[in-house]
């Protein structure tokens, strides 16, 4: 029992830290091989965490050697892109000038249902409003609708609203955010001057609490419910 | 770039540790093999005092391999091995058949062979 914790803590210690070392994209989207690499970590670690008669090596060395061969292959990638063609494959236009290229839909072996759902879900059902329609090597559709069917947008209506910069959160369920109080351009003083106008003796009453560079401030006490 | 060179050299060294451990697997398994066939060619010859010493040997080398084994071999293969190096032990006295005596011998030298053909780079153990 006591081995079998042990191996877990090993083998999770060990897949934590390949994930992070590949960074946020292996865990959002995925390339082709990033794909193999988590199912196959995955697998790699099932069998090892279940049997206790596999050394924790076998389990181990290829988790590392796969983490080794990813950040090798990403990098001969980013050399060449020719290379990267082949390895992480390249993006194909679906929808060119609001008509479906066939061709191109079948290669991918891509549906038109599927076409029409990921469509939908980024509030677009008419083909002929959409200008391209491209699907990135990581399985994603990207669709740009022609002009006018384009969001509008400040520029498009020619008025200019003022940059409210980033929103900062300066406390996170009680606890200060120094670091981002700082970087949003304020000091302790500044925030104590708002919980008092607020009426609040101290930070801890407060669940979030965001400011932007207008020092505009958003905050949700402690217990609040809709 | 530092993560890629680190990448390319932790592969390179965990290859050294790969071919370190053959190494030193095929050396442990030769000497087992080794003492074993001394131990039988002691007792096809009669002595049998030659043979336990050789014998008591070759179970004294492979218990001081004891960690070495459970972290890089796989724990069904070295029970097989254990259970028939003490068991051609158990076989060495002078009221046992000489065919039961070699049998136990070929187990014990075909599990030694097992380990190491297990870790050896060939076609059959990487297929």
């Amino acid at each position: 029992m006591a081995i079998v914790i042990i191996r877990t803590l090993i083998i999770y210690t060990s897949i934590f830290t390949v994930m992070r070392l590949l960074g946020k994209r292996q865990l959002g989207e995925m390339e082709v091989s990033e794909f193999v690499i988590a199912a196959l970590i995955a697998d790699l670690a099932a069998n090892t965490l279940q049997d206790t008669g596999v050394p924790l090596l076998n389990g181990v060395v290829p988790v590392i050697t796969l983490f080794c061969l990813e950040v090798i292959v990403s990098a001969l990638g980013m050399k060449s892109i020719r290379l990267r063609s082949v390895l992480f494959g390249k993006p194909s236009l679906l929808i060119h000038r609001g008509k479906i290229d066939q061709r191109e839909m079948k290669k991918n072996r891509f549906t038109l249902d599927e076409l029409m759902e990921q469509l939908r879900a980024q509030g677009l059902n008419d083909i002929s409003k959409i200008e391209f329609a491209v699907l990135e090597t990581s399985g994603n559709l990207t669709v740009i609708p022609y002009p006018e069917h384009q969001p509008v947008s400040a520029s498009l209506l020619g008025i200019s609203p003022p940059d409210k910069g980033y929103s900062y959160i300066i406390i996170n369920e009680g606890r200060i955010m120094n670091e981002n109080l700082r970087r949003a351009g304020y000091d302790i003083g500044w925030l104590q001057k708002k919980l008092r106008e607020q009426k609040l003796r101290s930070a801890e009453e407060v669940y979030f609490m965001t400011v932007n560079k207008l020092g505009e401030v958003y905050l949700s006490l402690r217990g609040e419910n809709v | 770039m530092k993560k890629e060179l680190s990448a390319v050299i932790l592969l390179i060294l965990m290859t050294a540790i790969a071919l370190f451990n053959i190494f030193h697997l095929r050396s442990v398994t030769g000497e087992l093999i080794s003492l074993a066939d001394r131990a039988e060619s002691s007792t096809a010859e009669g002595d049998f005092a030659s043979a336990r010493s050789y014998i008591d040997a070759a179970v004294a080398l492979w218990e001081s391999e004891d960690y070495y084994t459970h972290i890089f071999i796989a724990h069904s293969e070295i029970d097989g091995t254990a259970d028939s190096l003490f068991n051609a032990a158990a076989q060495l006295s002078e009221d046992k058949d000489s065919s039961e005596i070699s049998a136990a011998f070929n187990e014990l030298r075909y599990h030694l062979m097992s380990i190491l053909r297990m870790e050896e780079v060939s076609i059959g153990s990487i297929f």
